[in-house]
């Protein structure tokens, strides 16, 4: 048995030993028929190295197609009411209520409109004289005022009631530009201050002001910058 | 990476959007005739969830929109999320386990769409100063010796041109006094961080006394042709500086024209 194999291991080999030599004669005899006897081409000079981008296992070379902007849906307009209290400079403090909007520009800074009712409350020289003549007021002694102001988001974060629930907030500063229409007069306002929102929900706001209105009142014989504190709660909405 | 699976709606979140698309669709009916181009995508039409796909090793999702809210949760690339609205720099999404949070939008700027498309959200910076939709802003100043308080808007034409309208009250006196302009402006070199701007248009002047005040003077209402230089300064963000002197001329019916000079200076926002 293992002689009979050895045999047929034998004759592969010599097989292959075979093949290999008429391989190298037919090669040899297309050299003597002629083959020879072309002209060789010259080897072309070595190419000089050309910068090739290295082999890359993924073609990343894609293009970036944008994507319409509004493919996203945005949320940055909040709508809302306010209510409290401004003490007007020698006229005491009066309930005022009004209206704001507000465009979020960035994760930092807001853009707020504001509008506001309120009214003048007597002055020390009115309680206290009264029969003297009256103040140049017109007798409805409305007030009202508008603003522009933008804002800073502060200080983030997250309020926390109990254990088990939170509320986004921020604690932001706000300035603006505005006016006041006192008594029928109308004046530039200034307006800053700092306020305190609180996010029950993704599209319900609360927030707390308090702001400082810096307009001119000439209803008491001069003409004399005040400094009017207002107080106010807002509830507001986001589109 | 896994494959983009196919987008599947999702009930709960359709129908809680019901209301709020007809009370949608009811102020976009009624403010679309008066103020598109203020109208955020939110009034304009709800869209539905953008299905996005984590490309970068993991995506950070945080308690609110800023930087300054915690992070709680991680999205592992390949991962998908649908971003459900932005506001500012920030997506509201939800992963596929149902969880949300809020992603900063330049975190998802490698981020792919289910079609293989790359998304791009719009941002500030000096880029998105260099070209931008439009601009809002406050500006005061004076106007023939009275203060006035402006606001204006400006839509991009072009890299260069802008088309320009502002309303000002003009204060300091017993009289209510207008002005609403519209016009051209020309950004000399949009590309740099400040640039000188030309600006002209048309408009209408008004005045007006309170009939029962003493020495109340009878209204006006002109037109008005303006033409004026400023300045646009880039400062963060998408917030910049824009300072402007205008000539108006009055076209009354008097002999001559009104020729008065204004100045203002403000801040403004590009979205």
């Amino acid at each position: 048995m293992e002689t009979r194999s050895r045999v047929l291991l034998l004759r592969h080999a010599l097989l292959l030993v075979a093949c290999s030599v008429g391989l190298s004669a037919c090669t040899s005899l297309r050299t003597l028929w002629g083959e020879s006897s072309r002209p060789v081409p010259e080897a072309a000079p070595p190419a000089p190295p050309v910068a090739t981008p290295a082999p890359r296992v993924i073609d990343l070379e894609v293009a970036r197609r944008p994507v319409e902007r509004t493919a996203i849906e945005a949320s940055n307009v909040e709508i809302g009411a306010w209510y409290g209290a401004i003490a007007v400079e020698d006229f005491g403090t009066r309930p005022a209520y009004g209206l704001k909007a507000t465009y979020h520009i960035s994760q930092d800074f807001f853009l707020q409109g504001d509008i506001g009712w309120s009214s003048l409350g007597k002055t020390s020289y009115e309680v206290l004289n009264p029969g003297a003549p009256p103040l140049d007021i017109d007798s409805d002694r409305r007030l009202r005022y508008y603003s522009m102001s933008f804002g800073y988001n502060l200080l983030p974060g997250e309020v926390f009631l109990g254990g088990q629930r939170s509320m986004n907030s921020a604690l932001y500063l706000i300035a603006g530009l505005g006016a006041a229409d006192i008594a029928q007069r109308q004046k530039v306002a200034i307006n800053f201050g700092a306020g305190f929102r609180i996010l029950p929900t993704d599209g319900l706001a609360v927030s707390f002001d308090v702001q400082d209105r810096v307009f001119s009142i000439d209803l008491a014989g001069e003409n004399k910058l005040t400094h009017n504190i207002e107080a106010r709660i807002g509830v507001t909405a986001f589109f | 990476m896994r494959l983009p699976r196919p987008k599947v709606p999702r009930a709960t979140a359709h129908a809680s959007v019901a209301p709020r698309a007809l009370l949608l669709a009811i102020l976009s009916t009624i403010l679309s005739a008066f103020l598109p181009p203020f109208l955020p995508p939110a009034l304009a039409a709800p869209a539905a969830p953008l299905q996005l796909f984590v490309a970068e090793p993991f995506l950070e999702l945080r308690t609110g929109p800023g930087r300054g809210f915690p992070v709680t949760q991680i999205v592992a690339r390949g991962e998908s999320v649908d971003a459900m609205f932005r506001r500012g720099d920030f997506l509201k999404v939800r992963t596929e386990r149902g969880v949300e949070g809020w992603a900063y939008a330049a975190d998802l700027d490698k981020a792919r769409l289910a079609d293989g498309r790359f998304p791009s959200f719009h941002r500030g910076g000096l880029q998105g100063f260099k070209a931008h939709t439009g601009e809002v802003g406050v500006q005061g100043g004076e106007f023939g010796g009275s203060k006035l308080v402006s606001v204006f808007a400006t839509w991009s034409l072009t890299g260069h041109l802008q088309f320009e309208a502002s309303a000002a009250q003009f204060l300091g006196d017993r009289r209510d006094r207008y002005a609403l302009d519209a016009g051209l402006g020309y950004v000399v070199w949009p590309e740099r961080r400040w640039s000188p701007l030309l600006t002209f248009g048309g408009g209408l002047y008004r005045e007006s006394d309170d009939p029962s005040s003493p020495g109340a003077q009878p209204g006006r209402s002109e037109g008005s042709l303006h033409a004026g230089i400023g300045l646009r300064l880039h400062l963060t963000q998408q917030l910049f500086v824009r300072g402007e002197i205008k000539e108006r001329i009055l076209l009354g019916d008097r002999d001559d024209n009104e020729d008065l000079t204004e100045w203002k200076l403000g801040l403004a926002f590009f979205y």
